[in-house]
């Protein structure tokens, strides 16, 4: 069961790390990640603003001096939940900015019939979504496997 | 060394007088003292670190100081845990009279384990991004200073603490070095699934 000081500081952590998330990706020109590829300076901003408001929240909505042997968390309880959270944070970001530029991501430039390796790599994500670059990978993956069977097969 | 012990025990006295005169003061102090703000926005950098750069050659290398770094603060919490097993030192609560303005830890006092985790980070993203790396040390030092402030660490604990992040972050960094071909083939594999 977790304790309403553990949720808190998951809460934070995770509205945290997506706005974190947001402004890297602007700044990077991610913009396949990004939830308004449109205004990437307006991104930036409100990522910095709710990052603030989410420091604000944390520190003034409780007492959040408690030892770690009452209501606090200790250095590993905290780190393991800080991957949580971020983790989740990177499966949302992924998941839901597919979903929002999906239709933009389908011309990633990349031709599956060519028989090219598609690009790898985050940088992919100037050009697409992650569902097109996985998509994409799979579709590769495929075609080369049936290549190589067609390929025993003939011999 | 007495006169260490005198002064370290002045400065204590002094930045904790400031208790209680100013309620702003007090307000920061509570949240820059606290065990959650300096380590969750540190490690908010070291992740946002890996989704940055313009090509696949820079997010490489801003990937591996987000893999030091989380090395680092490993290797910092072991070296406070062998130093905690060699000495033990009162907190200034326990020794000297003053205002508390924190929880009581009944840990040794020295080294500061803040200090040695906000440092270790600060000193792995200050050898790849100065400007960003001495931000983290601005905020190292005044968690530091907020633990002086309420109570709980003598300033050499502080410095102790910086020393042995410091320290921790170099052998991280070493190690990351000497065993670069580890991170380079799991990296590529995260590449491979658009994860890195």
């Amino acid at each position: 069961m977790l304790s309403a000081f553990l949720i808190d500081y998951i809460v934070w952590v995770f509205v945290s790390a997506l706005c974190v998330i947001q402004f890297a990706a602007a700044r990077s020109g991610l913009w396949g990640i990004l939830y308004a590829r449109r205004w990437p300076r307006a991104t930036m901003g409100v990522s910095v603003l709710v990052i603030l408001v989410a420091i604000l929240w944390y520190f003034m909505t409780g007492e959040r001096n408690q030892p770690d042997t009452g209501l606090g968390l200790d250095a590993n309880i905290q780190a393991f939940w800080f991957a949580m959270s971020g983790a989740a944070a990177v499966g949302a970001t992924l998941a839901v900015t597919s979903l929002i530029n999906h239709r933009w991501g389908n011309n990633h430039g990349w031709d599956c019939q060519s028989g090219e390796v598609p690009p790898t790599g985050m940088t992919w994500f100037s050009r697409t979504t992650f569902f097109h670059a996985i998509r994409a990978r799979v579709a590769h993956s495929r075609r080369s496997a049936s290549t190589a069977s067609e390929r025993v097969g003939a011999g | 060394m007495s006169q260490v012990a005198h002064i370290d025990e002045a400065l204590v006295l002094w930045l904790n007088g400031f208790v209680g005169r100013s309620a702003a003061l007090d307000a920061l102090m509570e949240a820059l003292v606290s065990d959650y703000l300096v380590p969750v926005l540190s490690s908010l950098v070291l992740l946002g670190l890996w989704f940055s750069g313009s090509s696949d050659a820079e997010r490489y290398r801003n990937q591996l100081v987000t893999l030091t770094g989380g090395i680092a603060v490993g290797f910092s919490n072991a070296l406070v845990t062998i130093s905690n097993l060699l000495t033990f030192r009162d907190r200034p609560f326990v020794d000297l009279d003053i205002n508390l303005y924190f929880y009581a830890p009944t840990d040794s006092s020295f080294p500061a384990n803040p200090a040695s985790v906000g440092f270790a980070i600060a000193t792995v993203v200050w050898i790849r991004h100065r400007r960003l790396g001495a931000a983290l040390y601005v905020l190292a030092s005044l968690w530091g200073l907020a633990r002086v402030y309420a109570g709980v660490h003598y300033p050499t604990d502080i410095v102790g603490g910086a020393i042995l992040g410091v320290i921790a972050a170099s052998l991280a960094t070493g190690l990351v070095g000497r065993l670069a071909f580890i991170p380079r083939h799991v990296f590529k594999a995260f590449r491979a699934v658009y994860i890195a």
